[in-house]
């Protein structure tokens, strides 16, 4: 799983302005004045320039500035007398409207799609449930979004082509509750949806990752290891994967494949002996992670930001170094012996890079230990060597009970809260070192955690549609807002063009600065054409640098444009392929508080404008 | 009958005449279990008679079906973001969203082979190695190959799809730094082996099966290749750019590269030299092969023989034809050549600077006397005749020139010299003695070590006499490996390096002088021992044949180790083609 830096922050970091600039509140607070001017200044050129065709040029631009200040007289009174009735019985007209409109067409594809969705699914994946989840988070998100943008941005237009809008506007309703009631009403027919698809993907997930082993008698061997029988065999095969096991007296449990594991149980004894295979264990799960901050130590012992570069294109995660000084040091705070009675459970997901081939089949050796974070206390448990395991979590359990070192070499005992936790703040260091010469390790904030406890995975499948439900929220608020001054198709393309300018915020960053290879639509048109790669080197002529200079601009407006449409992308964050629901992880509450505060604020400022739009056109001529 | 009712009848019977071409042009083909394939509508059969698609209905997968009909015509487009997302999950490490990722292309593109082979590529060569578990890196290995089977299900009878299934289970099972680790996975991997077991591959015969009566990689991977040949040979399949001679040849080289496995892993015993009298014969046939060749002849890499015998023939008929005309003429040309191209031929080629060089060949060019000119002197009575018999002459040894190319670029005599070396008994004791020898050092029992050392020198000094062309590759690199343990062990217990007695003191001289190798002592001044093995035994000409493609020092290339073996993250397409320049 890919946790970036801002994913660790609290909600009030996130909000306020501190360790991520100036916070959302402070963007918020320079992004409104900006759309609100823009706003003021478009109404007002728009009246001028109607009022100038009439008056002349002086009588439209007081004309102009009286019209404006009209339209914001009327919409404080409208948007202040606002019926919450009016407004639910607009709502309830959208919703029959709906349905209406066939939306049920857009349950019987999403029901096609999971009957057919195992032809579509690797049968070899070595991961099913990353698998099996992506596939419905990404089915239902596109689902939504698709139904979403045709229920909102065909309403208004076709009301207002078919003139039935009159039978709306000659009623005592104002323009406010017309957009929020669609909005409401186009939001609980998305919202029914969601709840639908969220249920019946659940069980699509649950039943079709269900699987039952029996044992392949053939496999079974038995002996007696210090005075215990050990039974090892092998599970018959299931969806395509099969399990070794060992038993111990009795009881074991198989090793992991496919992203899982099961308990199996003897029953009766010696040869006539059964096996009882358990259901398949961490399939689907979300796990509760404590995350600590990270810092790194060079191979001098020196801090610093982030230790070494081995020469991957990704730069996601950092490599110590084996053999030196080099460390990862986590601090992880609010460790009680409330939370960890026993001691820390520990995950680790490290990544490993050779600088030489060494023994191929001895992974490489990892040292840990724990250390009092104040300095001046100066206690560090002794070290736990361990083998890195690379693309699986591997768990690591530190007892409460610990042995440090004393200057004399010899271990004395020592207990993990009350000699290594700092109790101010309840915080405690763990220390990853590689221990092999010329090997490294790579680690990233969020590849060592302690797993907390285990969150429900239905609540956590629920928490990845309410990110799906908060992009169709926003997508029918800028459908109906474009639905207000445009036809229906052009509204819709509109509305597809934000959500996907929303999606793809990272490209346009990148094209507009330059890093994108290939350079932006025109040159890459030209390089198309002349069939030049994207690192050939074109030609420096004047042509090449008009395209060059449009192609800047045209970048930089779109870039410009992705300041005023929501990033759905960083809404998606939860339910991405590399994102926690998919990877078994919990969501964190206070990710969702965040996106759920920016789509709100985005949905208040989309429905005044479209207040404002639909004010401004003359609906009665 | 009114308007409206006959308008229909109309068009009914308007469509059921429509749907008579149509069933003609898209009946799909059908298998049925008594009367076997039917071919199906046009169509199908063009399909089939080009490749194109599933042979049958039963063999058509709906998930690629579906994905093309769901997008209708966007699937290239869809195709070109996938390919952009599989590049994003190889950069940031999903390797799992990668795999699903290339199925969907595939699916998507199921008979564009370059996909499968890429990606297959990608798999098992790129992605492998970023594992740091041995175990996980087979498991990517056979991924690669399990992508190539799914291909070979959408693109029936493909040589080159086939081909690469035999590579990877040979080559990249076989040679990878895992390979011991790797080659004993394989060996227990009974669901891997129903994976690749097919009707003409089967995994559990005898032909598959290594000393251990298990399958092994060297052997399973030939089948394939043989099975990529069959397919050539049987139903005349393109190559689609991969050269006939390296293509013929790999099959051949796995049973080489299987008998030099096993012996490493220490089978020196008669299951040894059984393997490898199996590679002489699987290397005598492939000489015995038909090869096409990008001059538009066919050519036998055997033929060699029977062509310079013939050569040789037309050769003395000519000089019969017109007597005395060759000595004639070369005395002419002779004194044609300024002072400067006299002086240099008089020195030795070894001893010519590098001016003088370039001069002598230019010399030697204008002293070669060609058939057609001797036949141009012929008396007036033969000269038809001798004119005819030149051309022929010039015909026929050009043929030997492409022979003799064609062995140098796989090394042909040094293959075959092997397989004939490696089975006799001396070879056989020869190598157990290293390998007892190495044992005894790695445990360090030098003195031990050290007296079966001398044994195995003394017999590996016999065998180099006998076959000098083994100085000069890859055997010379393992036994320069041990002969550095030996050192050590001397050195250890106090002698002195080089031994008074040393047998193998030429070969290291061979060493010093073709690859600048010193590493065990500057040997390049010596002289060469006289009598030492320069007439082979064996008949082989090692001053022409036995050398490697550029004459004093072998191209990277031409090394029968290095070109079976493709870089680790590149693909393989640079050692498949020949070393040399196949165009004359």
């Amino acid at each position: 799983m890919v946790l970036e830096d801002d994913y660790f922050l609290t909600f009030m970091q996130w909000l306020l302005p501190g360790r991520q600039g100036i916070g959302a509140l402070g963007w918020f607070m320079i992004w409104v004045p900006i759309v609100a001017l823009l706003g003021l200044l478009v109404g007002f050129v728009r009246a001028t320039l109607h009022y100038t065709a009439r008056d002349g040029l002086a009588s439209g631009i007081l004309e102009g500035f009286f019209a404006v200040a009209r339209t914001i007289d009327t919409a404080v009174k409208d948007l202040s007398q606002t019926s919450a009735r009016r407004t639910f019985a607009m709502a309830r007209l959208a919703v029959q409207e709906s349905l209406r409109r066939l939306v049920l067409v857009v349950f019987a594809v999403f029901l096609l799609f999971v009957l057919f969705a195992g032809w579509f699914l690797d049968v070899n994946s070595d991961n099913p449930a990353r698998l099996y989840m992506g596939f419905v988070l990404g089915m239902n998100n596109m689902l939504l979004l698709l139904l979403a943008l045709v229920l909102s941005t065909f309403s208004l237009p076709s009301d207002i082509r078919n003139r039935t809008i009159y039978t709306v506007v000659t009623k005592p309703v104002r323009p406010s509750e017309i957009i929020l009631g669609r909005v409401l009403g186009f939001s609980f027919v998305g919202t029914v949806f969601v709840v639908v698809m969220c249920l019946i993907s659940y069980v699509f997930v649950t039943r079709g990752l269900n699987h039952e082993h029996g044992v392949d008698p053939t496999t079974v061997t038995r002996q007696t290891v210090d005075g215990a029988s050990v039974v090892s065999g092998q599970t018959t095969e299931d969806l395509r994967h099969v399990h070794t096991f060992t038993l111990r007296d009795g009881q074991g449990r198989t090793d992991i494949a496919h992203g899982h594991w099961h308990e199996v149980e003897q029953v009766g004894e010696g040869e006539n002996a059964t096996f009882v295979v358990g259901p398949p264990r961490d399939t689907l799960q979300a796990r509760i992670a404590d995350y600590g901050r990270l810092r790194f130590l060079g191979r001098t012992g020196k801090e610093r930001a982030t230790a070494y570069n081995v020469g991957k294109e990704w730069s996601y995660r950092s490599y110590v170094e084996g053999g030196t000084k080099s460390a990862a040091i986590w601090r992880f705070r609010g460790i009680t012996p409330e939370r960890y009675p026993e001691g820390l459970p520990l995950e680790l997901n490290l990544r490993v890079f050779r600088t030489h081939k060494g023994d191929v089949e001895k992974g490489i050796v990892g040292l840990l230990k724990l250390r009092h974070p104040d300095p001046a206390v100066n206690t560090e448990s002794e070290t736990f060597t361990f083998t890195a395991q690379e693309f699986q979590i591997d768990n690591l359990f530190i007892d409460r009970n610990l042995r440090a070192q004393k200057s004399d070499g010899t271990l004395k005992p020592i207990d993990l809260f009350e000699d290594l936790v700092d109790k101010t703040d309840g915080s405690v260091e763990v220390i990853v070192q590689c221990a092999e010469p010329a090997q490294y390790f790579g680690m990233a904030e969020g590849d060592v955690y302690l797993r907390a406890r285990d969150g429900s995975f239905f609540w956590n499948f629920v928490k990845g549609h309410v990110a799906i439900w908060l992009q169709m929220v926003l997508v029918v608020s800028f459908g109906v807002m474009f639905s207000t001054f445009l036809s229906g198709i052009v509204a819709m393309v509109a509305t597809l063009a934000t959500v996907v300018l929303g999606h793809t915020v990272d490209f346009v960053t990148e094209l507009a600065t330059g890093e994108v290879p290939g350079g932006g639509a025109l040159e890459s048109s030209v390089r198309i054409v002349r069939q030049m790669n994207v690192s050939a080197e074109i030609d420096a002529n004047v042509g090449t640098q008009l395209l060059q200079g449009t192609d800047l601009v045209g970048s930089n407006v779109v870039r410009f444009m992705t300041f005023l449409v929501p990033n759905y992308k960083e809404l998606s964050r939860t339910i991405a392929e590399n994102g926690p629901l998919v990877n078994g992880f919990d969501i964190f509450n206070t990710l969702l508080a965040r996106q759920c505060l920016t789509t709100f604020v985005f949905v208040g400022v989309v429905v005044l404008i479209s207040y404002f739009f639909l004010k401004t056109r003359e609906i009665a001529a | 009958m009114n308007a409206s009712l006959r308008r229909k009848v109309i068009y009914i019977v308007g469509i059921m005449l429509l749907l008579v071409p149509l069933v003609q042009l898209s009946r799909p083909a059908t298998y049925d279990p008594q009367q076997g394939q039917k071919p199906g509508g046009v169509l199908s059969q063009l399909r089939y008679e080009h490749r194109l698609s599933q042979a049958n209905l039963g063999q058509v997968d709906p998930a690629s079906e579906g994905m093309r009909l769901a997008l209708l015509g966007f699937r290239a487009l869809a195709a070109h973001l996938l390919w952009g997302k599989a590049f994003h999950y190889k950069k940031v490490e999903d390797y799992d969203a990668l795999s699903a990722t290339l199925n969907q292309i595939a699916n998507l593109q199921p008979n564009f082979l370059s996909v499968w082979e890429f990606q297959a590529h990608n798999l098992s060569y790129n992605i492998s190695v970023e594992f740091d578990d041995y175990r996980s890196r087979y498991h990517w290995v056979k991924k690669g190959v399990e992508y190539l089977l799914k291909g070979i299900q959408f693109n029936r009878d493909e040589p080159k799809l086939l081909w690469t299934v035999g590579w990877y289970l040979s080559q990249k099972i076989g040679r990878a730094d895992e390979k011991v680790a790797f080659r004993r996975l394989f060996r227990d991997d009974r669901d891997f082996h129903a994976e690749i077991d097919r009707p003409y591959i089967e995994v559990d015969s005898p032909d598959a099966k290594g000393p251990d009566g298990k399958p092994d990689n060297w052997l399973v991977g030939r089948l394939w290749l043989v099975e990529a040949q069959r397919v050539v040979d049987t139903l005349g399949a393109p190559l689609r750019g991969k050269s006939p001679l390296i293509f013929h040849s790999n099959a051949a080289m796995c049973t080489i590269n299987y008998a030099t496995a096993i012996e490493g892993e220490g089978y020196l015993d008669e299951k040894a030299q059984y393997a490898w009298r199996r590679a002489g014969e699987e290397w005598t046939r492939f000489g015995d092969r038909q090869i096409p060749t990008s001059w538009g002849v066919n050519l036998r890499l055997n033929d060699v023989a029977r062509v310079e015998t013939e050569v040789q023939e037309m050769e003395q008929r000519l000089a019969a034809l017109a007597p005395g005309v060759q000595d004639e003429l070369y005395q002419e040309k002779l004194a044609k050549l300024s002072p400067e191209e006299r002086q240099v031929l008089e020195v030795p080629e070894a001893e010519r600077t590098p001016q003088q060089y370039g001069l002598g060949v230019e010399a030697e060019a204008k002293l070669e006397v060609r058939y057609r000119e001797i036949a141009q002197r012929a008396p007036d009575a033969v000269r038809v005749e001798a004119r005819q018999l030149a051309r022929d002459l010039e015909e026929k040894a050009e043929h030997r020139r492409r022979i003799e190319r064609y062995r140098t670029i796989v090394n042909y005599n040094y293959w075959k010299t092997r397989c004939d070396v490696e089975q006799t008994d001396t070879a056989i004791r020869a190598r157990r003695l290293v390998f007892e020898a190495d044992q005894l050092w790695e445990k360090n029992a030098s003195f031990e070590a050290k007296d079966l050392y001398e044994e195995a020198w003394r017999e590996w000094g016999k065998i180099m006499d006998q076959h000098p062309s083994l100085r000069e590759d890859v055997t010379a690199d393992e036994l320069v490996a041990a002969i550095k343990r030996y050192r050590v062990v001397i050195e250890q217990l106090g002698e002195t390096w080089p031994p008074p007695d040393f047998p193998l003191v030429e070969l290291l001289r061979v060493r010093a002088q073709l690859y600048a190798d010193t590493s065990l002592g500057d040997f390049s001044k010596l002289p060469p021992a006289s009598g030492d093995g320069e007439k082979p035994a064996d008949g082989d000409k090692p001053a022409d044949n036995d050398k490697p493609a550029d004459g004093d020092k072998p191209a990277e290339g031409d090394k029968p180790a290095e070109s079976d073996k493709p870089a680790e993250s590149d693909k393989p397409t640079d050692s498949d083609k020949p070393a040399g320049n196949e165009r004359p």
